[in-house]
């Protein structure tokens, strides 16, 4: 409501001038397929969802609890916080990104902040927490939990954590017939929190890992990938040489390139191994089934307004490998495939490969030097007939700074 | 008695019987339900003339596992079928599903989204009474109670509305975009757990 009250009294936003007229009349018409930027639907939507997960998280109520309350609040807003009809695509990307977006801000943030830490140390940790979880922040501060100090060990969360940022090159070359390269500065961040050999499954997004990449000149935020583990079991004994976890996880994604867009929801499920060549060096690899519950995809002519892409489910198959050396990656593959049928936007399908090499050198314990190669193809059958093909390659070069916590640090395959 | 009268006595015998039964019965391992009902189809789409309406008959069978006291997770499965103007349509869907007892009693709530598809008749094709195929998503929302008759077995009464998108359909002459069927349906049937 304070949302909605914001816009309308401040930015006199049209949308926002709801009236009870509206509500009655968003009732009557239901559900439509919206026009809004890639950014907006496929990104700001399930970042925004988190805002209602992480309501729910502040008061207490665990993962279970607190999911259904995404689409609670995402179905209100949508018949009763906007002048427009409620729109489909709105309540996946807010329930189902809320849900990945504000689990893993809830437990980064839960990180960051420290109850015992006084004075100028817990006002920066305070601070530094509030955009992974804004509304447990304003719940802290109101509570009076963001000054008060705890002589709890137990208080935070010291769950295993590696973090790692890249600065470097990129070189994306767009697809058509010119084949224009754009180069640019680029910045990239992994989160990756929990282990999934180290310790059995226990609760939803004990393990998660976090990508986000931003380019200033190459398209600013070009990717920002979030995938937690819903449920794991162990296959084989945690000590075997070759381990071997079931896990279905829930993921959120967006990724926009001068070339083409892509984003949407997902479930997985399938194995992650681990192969311990020796005590140091590992193998781990992972092999998921995907289904994409509703995503969207860049796909000219679209046909609705002004929108440039279409929104469909799909199903996919997700794969990867990486060798460890002292649980850093140091070098990785991935390969994804997904079939996407437009439910909205041309009368399309679309068939996408996803394919990325990343090797990192380690030249300190800290810090490194990597490139990675990247390549996306998009074949579009429209009206059964007319294909179009994207293919968009991609390099990067960077330095590393890396950051681990625990003694079962996390490494695999990046995103 | 016409068969909307019939579900509508079961499901309000259903949901007035007391629910010290339900209380007694402890939810963990596998379940299953099976519900049939009287529905309601709504079709609309962007570049249609008007909506369409059609009763039916709704199926739907689920089963899945019990992660917590009050949360079930599963699979299911419908089917709709019904008829506007002599032309038979009907409207599959696979799902997955989470339902949360919020009190002791048998009083449910079940969302649950998948995989749908279609042979249906959107308004411009009434003159040519012709169904089309189409095949999308589908995103489902119920309430629903359970009421035990035994530690295994309950009677189970459910409202439920699902909206599946079918996206462009093809018909004789042009296309009908972004095409939504919405169910609303009443539904008695049993459940086992």
């Amino acid at each position: 409501m304070a949302i909605n009250r914001a816009n309308a009294w401040v930015r006199h936003a049209d949308w926002a001038m709801i009236r009870p007229a509206d509500w009655g009349r968003n009732l009557r018409q239901g559900w439509e397929w919206d026009v809004d930027g890639f950014m907006t639907n496929m990104f700001g939507h399930p970042y925004g969802g988190g805002f209602y997960y992480n309501a729910a998280r502040a008061n207490g109520l665990g993962f279970w609890g607190a999911a259904p309350l995404v689409f609670v609040g995402s179905g209100l807003w949508e018949y009763f916080g906007e002048t427009e009809r409620p729109s489909l695509n709105d309540l996946y990307m807010t329930g189902f990104g809320g849900i990945v977006y504000g689990e893993v801000g809830h437990r980064i943030s839960g990180v960051i902040r420290d109850n015992a830490a006084r004075g100028p140390v817990r006002i920066l940790r305070e601070l530094a927490a509030f955009p992974f979880d804004p509304v447990g922040g304003a719940h802290r501060l109101l509570s009076g939990r963001a000054t008060r100090v705890s002589t709890d060990p137990e208080d935070r969360d010291r769950t295993p954590l590696a973090l790692e940022l890249q600065g470097g090159a990129r070189l994306a070359i767009d697809s058509g017939a010119a084949r224009a390269r754009s180069a640019s500065a680029t910045f990239l961040a992994d989160i990756a929190y929990g282990d999934a050999f180290a310790a059995s499954y226990r609760q939803p997004f004990d393990v998660f890992r976090v990508r986000l990449q931003f380019s200033p000149r190459g398209g600013g935020v070009n990717q920002v990938r979030a995938r937690g583990r819903l449920y794991g079991y162990d296959l084989t004994n945690a000590a075997a040489v070759l381990h071997h976890v079931f896990t279905v996880t829930l993921k959120s994604e967006y990724l926009a390139s001068p070339s083409y867009k892509f984003g949407g929801q997902s479930l997985e499920a399938g194995v992650v191994s681990d192969l311990a060549l020796t005590e140091t060096r590992h193998v781990q690899t992972e092999l998921f089934a995907e289904w994409l519950l509703l995503g969207g995809l860049d796909a000219p002519g679209s046909g609705v307004r002004e929108r440039t892409y279409d929104f469909g489910p799909g199903l996919g198959i997700n794969a990867a490998a990486s060798l460890l050396v002292g649980r850093a990656t140091v070098v990785s593959a991935r390969w994804r495939f997904a079939d996407v049928h437009a439910v909205s936007g041309s009368r399309a399908d679309h068939s996408t490969h996803f394919l990325s090499v990343e090797g990192d050198m380690h030249l300190t314990r800290k810090l490194g030097l990597g490139g990675s190669a990247g390549w996306y193809r998009q074949r579009s059958t429209y009206g059964g007939t007319a294909r179009a093909t994207i293919t968009a390659p991609e390099f990067r070069a960077y330095l590393t700074w890396r950051s681990r916590r625990g003694p079962a640090a996390p490494g695999g395959t990046p995103l | 008695m016409t068969s909307g009268r019939f579900f509508a006595t079961a499901c309000v015998l259903t949901l007035c019987a007391r629910p010290a039964a339900a209380q007694a019965r402890s939810r963990s391992g596998f379940w299953m339900d099976g519900v049939a009902g009287w529905s309601r189809l709504k079709l609309v789409c962007r570049t249609c003339s008007d909506d369409v309406h059609a009763r039916g008959t709704m199926v739907t069978l689920a089963l899945g596992g019990t992660p917590a006291r009050t949360v079930l997770l599963g699979v299911e499965a419908q089917l709709w079928s019904g008829s506007d103007a002599g032309v038979g349509q009907r409207v599959r869907s696979v799902a997955l599903v989470a339902q949360w007892y919020p009190w002791r009693s048998g009083f449910y709530v079940r969302g649950g989204t998948g995989l749908a598809n279609g042979r249906v008749a959107p308004a411009d094709t009434a003159a040519t009474h012709t169904a089309v195929r189409g095949r999308g998503i589908s995103i489902s929302l119920a309430a629903g109670y359970d009421l035990a008759v035994s530690r295994q077995f309950a009677l189970t009464a459910q409202a439920a509305s699902q909206v599946t998108a079918l996206g462009d359909l093809v018909l004789p002459g042009h296309t009908a975009d972004d095409t939504v069927a919405y169910l609303t349906r009443l539904s008695v049937g049993l459940t086992l757990r």
